[in-house]
């Protein structure tokens, strides 16, 4: 039954960083901001926490760079977008891009070098239990935070003002500015958030996930964690569901080859923007779904009136 | 886009230093066409060892240049291009699809030696093709594996279905049942030849799967550190990964390009170089093993005797008598595979637990 | 209906608001140039206004939405700096928008919880506005979704909204624009209600005939500064028209067409299904248009006047050939430009967007209408189908003269003309072709009384010279003013043609609300 837990395990290692940058990007859409750079952020997250859990020796400091480096780089794309009022999608676009370059180049000097592991947090007696021990208490930190991470902005959208004045926005920034809310500060916030989420995500691959430093060491990932919002149709119950079946079906179809049932790696590598394909088609045919869930105002820039 | 940047950039370099060759200086330039950066602890930096190794062996008389990340498409034409029109007088572009723009290159520039990598187009006199016998490493590797295995399982990571691929893979099963006539193999295809994290995944579900051994032919070390969280054995692939894997690397293939290039650049100095094609091996000093580390003495010493029998010529891994894996006799007993079927070869020998894409 | 009667007697007491000297600079323009005015306590103000007289500038300013660039407001006698709408509502002003700023997406309950500051449960605002509307006859389901409720009940929120401030001052952004005559009249009785309770209401409205029902204080404003201030109920609708236009208002002429001629447009049984979520479905609509008639369509906005003007233009095609016939060729599978080809005329509601692209040059609008149906003028060489510049510039310049388009450059972008001007311009290139059909969807919505008077003549005109006209309008007074039979639409049904003089305010306000119950007749 070891052979369940680890593969339980697997599956969350998957999961991890896809959750926790797609949760980043579900409070950035709700603000009615589309911030297609989440693959850029996320890789300097990752070359941010290498480096800084290979010169410190502590891999905590390197998460905690990660949501940093993830910010600030965000802060980037707030600042375009939002003061400068530049394209969304083009910016994002290019902040992709441009963090995949920035990362290698400060990264170089720490390709090939084995890094520093954030070791799993095993409870006493607790990690002990048999299957579920491991799962629920012998994981590492950044596990827990993504789920902490997730409940946290379900209840911060749908119980609490705050999250309530950001769904207004993202629903009609007019509206809401004709109402006092400050549309431009709402959306700063939101756009931080999820630059740092972005990072930690990038951290766990870096920390977790394959503890070294190689360029382009994201591989696409931050692109999923965007179709996953799609997919969860802007609700974060959605999106735990979203991101622990793309991982079981990541660590799935490798057991699948090894058992002998052949699946096309590429069918499964485009699963994630078809199921988000079939699921814009059929929220896209109910006029209340698509009212209710999908940000009015996403994508859209916001210049308030003189 | 980035790396076409990268090549261009590093064009311009390369045009600079071209002129200053201009200025009289005797030297022989050598010039290196990489597939990914210098730093990937693999495929190119071996290459890059090798291109070193050229610069230690003829110190002032040579100079060298490269060009990293260079896409593998009609991109790489203006690289190689640029390279021939700046003075370069050797160049080596290092993978399988820059065969093509090589070819090209070469008839434009008949003055210049082009040395292409894994190829086997050959279409003017200038140009010559390298590659090297990987798979009698994987044969040792085998013995080792079955030699020390447990659960009598292996795992592959495999990158893509094209023939060097596939060769490995069963000179790796020959190896194993050499010692252990059960043992069996499980493959997993990836599709990409560098994707830490998915590769990563790959050797999880592997030893989930009850495989105790891991090898590989992707190229980066995450399998290596996978296998060393959980405890298991692993093989480097391309270059010695004993850092991400001290307790946990048996040995690993070394591609050693150093020999072959600095006997080209020689020839080139002496002006004594010719079109060939070789497919050097261990004999050549082209596939070294890594120490063998990890592992009992007695099967440490197998391998050390495979290794030395392969390289003096009295063990050759594809001798019969061989079983494919539909059961037809590939090879009777005593029976050598043509370099034929060995260069395309396309169908698993007996043992191996997967069924080959096609 | 409670009278009229002017509440605030004390002279000694300052008024509830008051501003002194507000100038509010965009650029160049002064939107707003010392305007002085006062609203006593108690009392239904008026703020009237041509579209682009300054009076949305003003109450953005005393709702703290927008700061002035000069002058001071008071509030009871004590000057204050209206920073935000939160600041406005502390102080007691309310505000009613004219297009609801409101979230389609949130519940009743949450968009109104957002107007209040932090610290108000979700639930006790629940409990409040059911008790208010209530209260006010103004029934609210808290836990519906915005999205779901019919224009009227969407006021009721924002009014609802407004009224649990406890607000002193409530300003109305133009409340009946988007009302049938019915919700209008619960509408004055609510506001009547309000004002015996005390409360001053500041009513914007270019509607003449309800601000002398309604107001007994007016502030007439034009090009940015006040012009007049009366006692509407001693006015006449006349006199109130031309204050507001500076002008004595040009009649409408009308130009007997005497005789109808031949049916031009004909739509037998036309349905059509919902291309998309928020459409309306089309329902066995038959109709015909003859020569020299204006046929009137009226109807609240949503029922399906938007979908018909596309069935019609072709925009969506028929799945029978039948449904739409134009001069006798049935026209159903055919595209815009071959409709055109028939003879026929497109003008859609929205101007900028619809009807014209807003960057581009007028000249480059022009081409981009006519290159089809005016390809023997507009286009030259036979086949290789090159521009004729100069055919696209005189016929630009035919429009400009015969609409009288005003305009601040010799070719502008269309988005750089006022409203009242880009739809002379884009009412005037359809005219050009003199099309014997011409359908008008909302030919004279948010333009100025003068652009106005200019378009609803042309089509008279049109009409008057033998082609067949067909107007989808909301606005019932310009409908009266040029409709020869008025036809009803409610819930995708249309209610049949009648002429114009059997037709009263009253049919047609019943008409309105007569299907698919999807608007209650809330009394």
């Amino acid at each position: 039954m070891d052979v369940w837990a680890s593969i339980i395990l697997s599956v969350c290692a998957a999961s991890t960083p896809l959750l926790i940058a797609a949760t980043g990007e579900l409070v950035v859409e709700r603000s009615g901001v589309l911030n297609l750079g989440v693959e850029g952020m996320m890789i300097m997250g990752a070359v941010a926490a290498f480096a800084t859990a290979q010169v410190t020796g502590n891999p905590y400091f390197g998460a905690v760079a990660a949501i940093i480096v993830g910010a600030a780089f965000s802060l980037l794309f707030a600042f375009l977008t939002l003061t400068l009022v530049a394209n969304q999608v083009a910016t994002g676009l290019a902040l992709t891009i441009l963090g995949l370059g920035l990362s290698g180049m400060i990264g170089e000097s720490f390709v090939g070098h084995p890094g520093v592991r954030m070791e799993a947090i095993n409870i006493p007696l607790l990690s002990d239990i048999p299957v579920i021990g491991k799962i629920i208490f012998g994981q590492d930190l950044i596990f827990y935070v993504s789920i902490a991470l997730l409940a946290g902005v379900a209840w911060f959208l749908f119980k609490t003002r705050a999250g309530l004045m950001l769904r207004s926005v993202g629903d009609s920034h007019n509206s809401a500015h004709a109402l006092g809310i400050q549309v431009i500060k709402i959306r700063y916030m939101a756009i931080l958030f999820g630059g740092a989420c972005a990072g930690l995500a990038g951290g766990h691959l870096s920390l977790v996930y394959v503890p070294q430093w190689v360029e382009g060491m994201t591989a696409g990932r931050g692109w999923i964690a965007l179709a996953l919002v799609v997919f969860a149709s802007w609700r974060p119950g959605r999106l735990l569901i979203g991101a622990y079946l793309f991982g079981a079906v990541t660590i799935g179809q490798f057991h699948a080859q090894a058992v002998g049932v052949p699946i096309p790696a590429q069918f499964l590598t485009s699963l994630p923007y078809l199921a988000t394909i079939v699921v814009l088609v059929l929220i896209a045919r109910n006029r209340r779904l698509t009212m209710i869930n999908t940000p009015a105002a996403l994508g859209t820039s916001f210049v308030p009136d003189r | 886009m980035k790396k076409t940047l990268f090549a261009l950039a590093a064009s311009v370099a390369v045009m600079l230093s071209g002129q200053a060759l201009a200025d009289g200086h005797a030297k022989t330039k050598a010039c290196f066409i990489y597939i990914g950066p210098t730093g990937d602890f693999g495929w190119t930096y071996q290459h890059d060892q090798g291109r070193l190794a050229v610069e230690a062996a003829f110190g002032d008389k040579v100079e060298t240049a490269y060009l990293e990340n260079v896409p593998e498409s009609a991109e790489a034409q203006r690289p190689i291009e640029a390279f021939a029109r700046n003075g370069c007088n050797i160049i080596f572009t290092t993978s399988f699809n820059y065969m093509d723009p090589t070819n090209k290159a070469a008839k434009k520039h008949p003055k210049v030696k082009f040395e292409h990598a894994t190829g086997f187009k050959r279409e003017s006199p200038n140009v010559s093709t390298y590659s090297s016998k990987f798979y009698q490493g994987r044969y040792v590797q085998g013995q080792i594996a079955a030699s020390i295995s447990k659960t009598g399982v292996a795992g592959y990571i495999a990158s893509f279905p094209i023939p060097e691929v596939v060769r490995g893979i069963n000179a790796f099963i020959l190896g194993a049942q050499s010692v252990n006539p059960d043992y069996k193999l499980k493959v997993v295809w990836v599709s990409t030849w560098f994707d830490p994290p998915k590769e990563a995944d790959a050797a999880k579900a592997l030893i989930d799967q009850g495989v105790d051994i891991i090898t590989q032919h992707t190229d980066s070390t995450a399998a290596m550190q996978v296998a060393s969280e959980r405890g298991i054995k692993a093989f480097g692939q391309a270059s010695d990964m004993i850092k991400f894997g001290p307790n946990t690397q048996l040995t690993a293939i070394i591609d050693d390009w150093a020999p072959y290039y600095v006997e080209r650049v020689k020839a080139v100095i002496d002006g004594t170089w010719e079109t060939q094609d070789v497919w050097h091996g261990m004999d050549h000093g082209s596939v070294v093993m890594a120490p063998y580390t990890n592992m009992p003495d007695d099967v440490a010493a197998l391998a050390t005797k495979t290794a030395a029998a392969i390289k003096d010529g009295s063990l050759e891994p594809f001798t019969g008598p061989v079983t494919k894996q539909d059961g037809t006799v590939w090879l009777k007993d005593g029976e050598k595979s043509d370099i034929g079927t060995l260069l395309g070869m396309n169908f698993y020998v007996k043992g191996v637990d997967d069924k080959l894409p096609q | 209906m409670a009278g009229n009667e002017q509440v605030n007697t004390n002279a000694n007491q300052p008024p509830l608001l008051e501003t002194k000297g507000i100038t509010k600079i965009f650029g160049e323009l002064y939107a707003n140039n010392s305007v002085d005015f006062a609203i006593q306590e108690g009392e239904i103000h008026a703020l009237l206004g041509e579209n682009g007289a300054g009076k949305s500038t003003l109450v953005k300013i005393l709702f703290g939405s927008l700061q002035q660039s000069a002058g001071e407001v008071f509030w009871k006698g004590q000057e204050v700096h209206v920073k935000s709408p939160s600041e406005a509502r502390a102080l007691g002003i309310g505000m009613v928008f004219q297009h609801f700023s409101l979230f389609e997406a949130l519940t009743v309950a949450e968009n109104i919880a957002l107007s209040f500051d932090a610290g108000v449960e979700l639930s006790d605002v629940s409990e409040k506005a059911r008790s208010l509307s209530a209260q006010y006859g103004l029934p609210l389901d808290p836990d519906a979704l915005v999205g779901d409720l019919s224009v009227g009940q969407r006021q009721r929120i924002e009014i609802i909204r407004c009224l649990m401030q406890d607000p002193a001052l409530i300003i109305l952004d133009e409340p009946t624009s988007v009302l049938t005559p019915q919700e209008a009249d619960t509408l004055f009785e609510t506001l009547f209600r309000l004002r015996e309770e005390g409360r001053s209401i500041l009513y914007i409205s270019h509607r003449l005939e309800e601000v002398q029902r309604l107001c007994s204080a007016a502030t007439i404003m034009r090009h940015g500064e006040v012009v007049d201030s009366c006692d509407p109920r001693e006015e006449t609708a006349g006199s109130l028209a031309s204050k507001m236009v500076g002008a004595d208002v040009e009649g409408i002429e009308h130009k007997t067409a005497g005789k109808t001629g031949d049916v031009v447009l004909a739509l037998n049984n036309l349905s059509m299904g919902t291309s998309h979520p928020f459409a309306v479905a089309l329902k066995n609509i038959s109709l015909e248009v003859r020569q020299g008639e204006v046929v009137c369509i009226a109807g609240i906005a949503g029922n399906g006047q938007g979908e018909l003007f596309e069935a019609i233009s072709g925009e969506d095609r028929q799945d029978d050939p039948n449904q739409v016939v134009i001069r006798g060729t049935d026209a159903g599978y055919m595209s815009i430009s071959q409709r055109r080809n028939l003879g026929a005329s497109f003008v859609p509601e929205e101007r900028l967007g619809h009807g014209a692209v807003p960057e581009m040059s007028l000249t480059d609008n022009m081409l981009l209408a006519r290159h089809a149906s005016d390809a023997s003028e507009f286009k030259k060489m036979g086949r290789l189908n090159v521009i004729a510049q100069s055919a696209i510039v005189a016929a630009t310049k035919r429009v400009n003269e015969v609409m009288d388009v005003r305009k601040s450059a010799e070719d502008p972008p269309a988005g750089a003309l006022s409203g009242g001007n880009l739809q002379k311009f884009i009412v005037g290139r359809e005219l050009d072709r003199n099309p014997s059909f011409m359908l008008v969807n909302q030919p004279t919505w948010g333009v100025d009384a003068g652009a106005a008077a200019h378009i609803r003549q042309s089509l008279l005109n049109l009409a008057a010279s033998g082609s067949a006209v067909l107007v989808i309008s909301q606005d019932l007074d310009e409908i009266f003013e040029i409709a020869t039979s008025i036809a009803v639409m409610a819930d995708g049904h249309m209610f049949s043609p009648q002429p114009a003089a059997d037709m009263n305010r009253e049919k047609i306000g019943l008409l309105m609300a007569s299907s698919g119950g999807n608007e209650g007749q809330a009394a």
